[in-house]
């Protein structure tokens, strides 16, 4: 195909300021899906993902456009996910295009989301044109949000297109603004092939499946293709587009976008950022950019059931087939019996993880508070990764303990600047860069413990920040720190599952702000709960729920027993969502308390 | 293990079974009053008129088809309560047409405990007369309070001289089985205010005390001034202390605690009241008034019936329209599984001083307590509950854990 007839972008947008109703217009206006037919917001197709408004995978679609020109262009739009979390993965669908379209709610203006993404987009050098939507709203107010676009971001916005993707409005200019100013894809077919995996999915008939931008070289079915990274041989046994179903295709060349099959039977090698090559004729050189992801943010999984625990292990097994950063592995704890420590990217994904397992698997599921992986070194030399605080060994066994560091950059408008300044610095950061970016924008870049953020630093920031703040983060090193296990005690007893590592300069606040929120979501119970947060044998907070005194109804006569006996069997429901540590009840959102210890 | 307070202090009635096979209860709901109460959630309907002569009819039509049901069908009645509502508002010809309704239509035992409630302002010795020669012989005022304030909070319309009246006049319009229902932990009551409460009920010598801890039900007035802020609940200690005075007091002065909130002297019980706990048959009949029927498992159908209850419409005018229609009321049905049926067989049995007896439990479900309950053993080591002689009763400190016991058994 020649290449001048293809432009691949990306739609960026804060959460809703309406990309996925813009991608459904794209969609309706080239054909590519009957209005009628169209199940809105067509793009994000998990249910999840349109419940909470977010793209968790990319996905792409390819649309045919007949421009004012006369040509017929084939218009590749490549949905990228939407979360810190994932930047590996928007960084990699950005590398696929040469254009982005930058979605502002005319109204509400640039939000902190928008701009890690936008900042992305431009490191990676695409054209970006600026679509100003909503602009049917009464309180839309376009040249204020024009104005914001060129100071905050630093992009001419004089001539962005004025959009209400709701009512349809401006669907035509974004299309010859896409054609006209978002260059076509380089590349040349004659070189050995190169192209980009920037999405992968598991399909139960075909095996792992990869998404690809073809940078250079042309890929056929039959083809014996190689996954440079992680150095396998496979034999293409389809090639498609998604158009947005599934049509096979002769062969993708430079410039295009498709999905390739080829038996792959794991989705750990079909990694994102990889590089498919020819095993007969190879690249000299993988695409650049290439990251093996791993995960970050550990917690322990566990059926409030403990009769679920088949059923669980069963879904996380499925759910791993589709997710290559997710891990597991059994775990067994005194408090919460048998389970799963599990490994997510962050966050997010972990939260994602867990509603997933519950929703589509019908689980009732207890998370222990993220910890991350610590590595530890042992008087004998011996070093262990450690992923669970209760796998710490004993302090006098260990001569070295060292936490991951992350690399965070952040940018915010620069009135905030104090508030996230004393945020970083209370959370262990070291500044490494600060630097105005204009009059009022700020970045920063801090090394920071990942322990201290995966607590609570991302909803921190953007509570200091109004929101305004953007965060984007990569894995830098291992520091040695001093660490110390917190445990929690209930009436004398350590609950395991309650254990964290924590610096130990922290260990005193953090155990009186943890032990005074367990006492709030510990409800009473018919004997006095004793909390206590100790370091090894010393106690360094207690706190205690007092013994419930009086739980009797008053009146029981011929009309109320019915009512009664269902309000008897909702306390006795109520039980069965806690869990029975020795003989107190515990409520599963005590096992994350430490995510809400308020600051 | 023996309880070492002397708190159920009624001696078990080992002789009394726990069903008597042929009588039954009889509720009759009356469901209007001339204002509704903040803290009230039974089915009453603020009012000026009613139709009562058309209610009265419809009742005993109700009565005819109810009775002539399986569970019921050649019981005797030996207890009636006429229960609102306001009962007290009716004529006293009304409640006599009833009751002759009732002796003549299904069958009342001569020596039946009649009970109607009544409001201290709404009774006069000419209509007590009135009542006692329809037949009732017993009444139950809703005191609630012998402090103006406390009324007040309590938005009654009655004052405290119209208890006093009315209590004398009972007297003398010649009922001597007297009962009178206090609220206390009312917003704003204090230990002393409940004192002096307690004190007067026990000065008019009643034969029988209902004592309330004042309840905030979902749907009422006070639940949601509660939730706005603007009536606060007495706190929990406060609230343990008038319960323990409550408790003390009237044992001392005689009135013996024989449940959770009732106390009478020694052979003055509510007869009615003790149906409800002890799975007597009773038949409801009124507006929203509720019906059961305790069954032995070896009726038909997939899953055995160990029980049925019935609730009727609530609504007075939709309640009528259904009993001219079909000759009844009810507007829902319930079937007890064997599970539910021996769960509620516990806990009603235990909000009752005398406790609950295994081998009336056998002889109903045939299978041991002890097996179907296990954790029983775990009630009584951790000082919720105790065995008296063979019968297990709560403990001062389950007494007032008693709904967190209750549910242990489902």
């Amino acid at each position: 195909m020649d290449t001048r007839r293809i432009r691949n972008f990306s739609i960026i947008a804060h959460i809703d300021h309406g990309k996925s109703t813009l991608a459904d217009r794209l969609l309706e206006r080239t054909g590519a899906v009957e209005a009628r037919q169209m199940q809105a917001q067509l793009l994000d197709d998990m249910d999840l993902e349109r419940e909470r408004g977010i793209t968790i995978k990319a996905r792409s679609v390819r649309l045919l456009y007949r421009a004012k020109d006369g040509i017929e262009y084939v218009l590749n739009l490549i949905d990228t996910p939407g979360h810190v979390d994932f930047s590996y993965e928007v960084s990699r669908s950005l590398a696929a295009c040469e254009g982005a379209i930058l979605v502002v709610d005319a109204a509400q203006g640039v939000e902190a989301q928008t701009l890690a993404n936008v900042y992305l987009a431009l490191d990676a050098n695409l054209e970006i044109v600026p679509v100003l939507n909503k602009i049917d709203l009464p309180s839309a107010d376009p040249d204020r949000v024009r104005r914001q676009i060129e100071e905050i971001i630093g992009l001419d916005a004089s001539d962005a297109v004025l959009a209400s993707a709701k009512q349809g409005v401006g669907t035509e200019d974004i299309l010859e603004r896409i054609v006209t100013r978002i260059p076509p894809p380089g590349g040349e077919a004659a070189e050995p092939l190169q192209a980009l995996i920037f999405d992968s999915w598991f399909d139960p008939y075909h095996g792992a499946v990869v998404l690809v931008r073809v940078m250079n070289g042309v890929v056929r079915k039959g083809e014996k293709i190689r996954l440079m990274a992680v150095g396998r041989d496979y034999e293409v046994t389809r090639v498609a587009v998604l158009a947005p179903s599934t049509r096979e295709v002769a062969e993708l060349g430079p410039g295009e976008v498709g999905v390739l099959s080829a038996s792959i039977k794991e989705i750990a090698h079909a990694k994102i950022g990889d590089t498919v090559t020819h095993a007969q004729r190879p690249a000299a050189a993988p695409l650049p950019g290439f990251k093996a992801v791993k995960p970050m943010v550990f917690a322990g999984l566990y059926p409030a059931d403990t009769g679920q625990y088949e059923a669980l292990r069963t879904a996380v097994e499925k759910l791993k087939l589709n997710d290559s950063s997710f891990s597991y592995e059994p775990e067994s704890s005194i408090a919460l019996g048998f389970g799963f420590r599990c490994g997510f990217l962050g966050l997010l994904h972990m939260e994602i993880v867990q509603e997933r397992l519950e929703r589509e698997f019908g689980l009732n599921l207890i998370t222990t508070a993220p910890t991350v992986a610590y590595r530890v070194t042992l008087t004998t030399g011996e070093v262990l990764m450690i992923e669970s605080p209760t796998k710490l060994p004993p302090a006098q066994n260990v001569s070295l303990v060292e936490e991951p560091v992350i690399k965070a950059t952040i940018h915010l408008p620069s009135e905030y600047l104090g508030g996230i300044l004393k945020l970083c610095e209370d959370k262990r950061g070291r500044q490494r860069d600060i630097r105005y970016l204009g009059e009022n924008r700020v970045m920063l870049v801090y090394a920071l413990p990942l322990n201290e953020v995966v607590v609570d630093f991302y909803d921190r920031l953007k509570s200091v920040s109004k929101g305004y703040a953007s965060l984007d983060y990569e894995f830098e090193d291992f520091a040695a720190s001093d660490l110390v296990k917190l445990d929690i005690r209930i009436n004398g007893d350590v609950v395991d599952a309650l254990s964290l590592i924590v610096h130990r300069e922290r260990a005193y606040m953090r155990g009186r702000d943890l032990a005074a929120k367990m006492r709030e979501l510990i409800p009473r119970q018919m004997f006095e709960i004793v909390i206590q947060a100790s370091i090894g044998s010393k106690v360094i907070a207690r706190e205690t729920v007092k013994a419930m005194r009086k739980n009797v109804t008053a009146k029981c006569y011929g009309g109320d027993i019915s009512r009664k006996r269902k309000l008897l069997e909702a306390q006795k429901e109520g039980k069965k969502r806690m869990k029975q540590v020795g003989r107190v009840e515990i409520p599963q959102e005590a096992f994350l308390a430490v995510l809400k210890v308020d600051q | 293990m023996k309880s070492s307070h002397g708190m159920n202090a009624l001696p078990a009635r080992a002789d009394a079974p726990v069903v008597e096979p042929e009588v039954a209860a009889l509720y009759v709901h009356i469901p209007w009053c001339l204002s509704k109460c903040p803290y009230c959630d039974f089915n009453s309907h603020a009012a000026r008129t009613w139709p009562e002569a058309e209610y009265a009819d419809a009742l005993l039509r109700e009565l005819r088809h109810r009775s002539a049901e399986e569970g019921f069908a050649g019981r005797r009645f030996s207890t009636v309560f006429f229960g609102g509502g306001t009962p007290s508002l009716f004529d006293p010809r009304t409640i006599g047409r009833i009751l002759e309704g009732v002796a003549r239509g299904p069958d009342l035992d001569p020596a039946a405990e009649i009970t109607l409630e009544a409001n201290p302002g709404t009774v006069t010795e000419e209509r007590l007369r009135g009542f006692r020669s329809a037949g009732v012989n017993r009444l139950s005022y809703g005191v609630q309070s012998f402090q103006p304030d406390l009324l007040l909070a309590l938005g009654r319309r009655h004052s405290v001289e119209d208890s006093r009246r009315a209590l004398d006049a009972a007297r003398l319009a010649g009922f001597d089985n007297l009962s009178l229902d206090l609220i206390f932990a009312i917003p704003g009551q204090s230990l002393a205010a409940c004192e002096a409460d307690v004190d007067e009920a026990i000065s008019h010598g009643t034969a029988h005390v209902s004592a309330y801890a004042l309840t905030f039900e979902p749907g009422t007035a006070f639940h949601r001034e509660r939730a706005a802020g603007r009536v606060r609940q007495a706190p929990e200690e406060l609230e343990v202390a008038m319960f323990e005075l409550v408790r003390g007091r009237l044992r001392d002065a005689g009135l013996e605690p024989y449940e959770i909130s009732n106390f009478a002297r020694p052979g003055l019980e509510a007869r009615h009241n003790q149906a409800y706990w002890r799975g007597t048959p009773y038949v409801g009949i009124g507006a929203g008034a509720h019906s059961f029927a305790p069954l032995d498992g070896r009726g038909g159908g997939g899953d055995a019936c160990f029980g049925r209850r019935w609730e009727n419409v609530r609504d007075p005018g939709r309640w009528m329209d259904a009993v001219r229609e079909r000759g009844t009321g009810i507007a829902d049905t319930e079937a007890l599984g064997r599970r539910e049926a021996m769960g509620e067989t516990c806990w009603l049995a235990l909000r009752e001083s005398r406790g609950l007896d295994p081998t009336a439990f056998r002889l109903r479900f045939g299978e041991e307590f002890a097996e179907a309950f296990p954790h029983a053993t775990s009630l009584v080591s951790d000082g919720l509950a105790a065995w008296r002689g063979d019968r297990l009763v709560l403990t001062p400190r389950g007494l007032l854990l008693a709904d967190a016991v209750f549910s242990t058994f489902f």
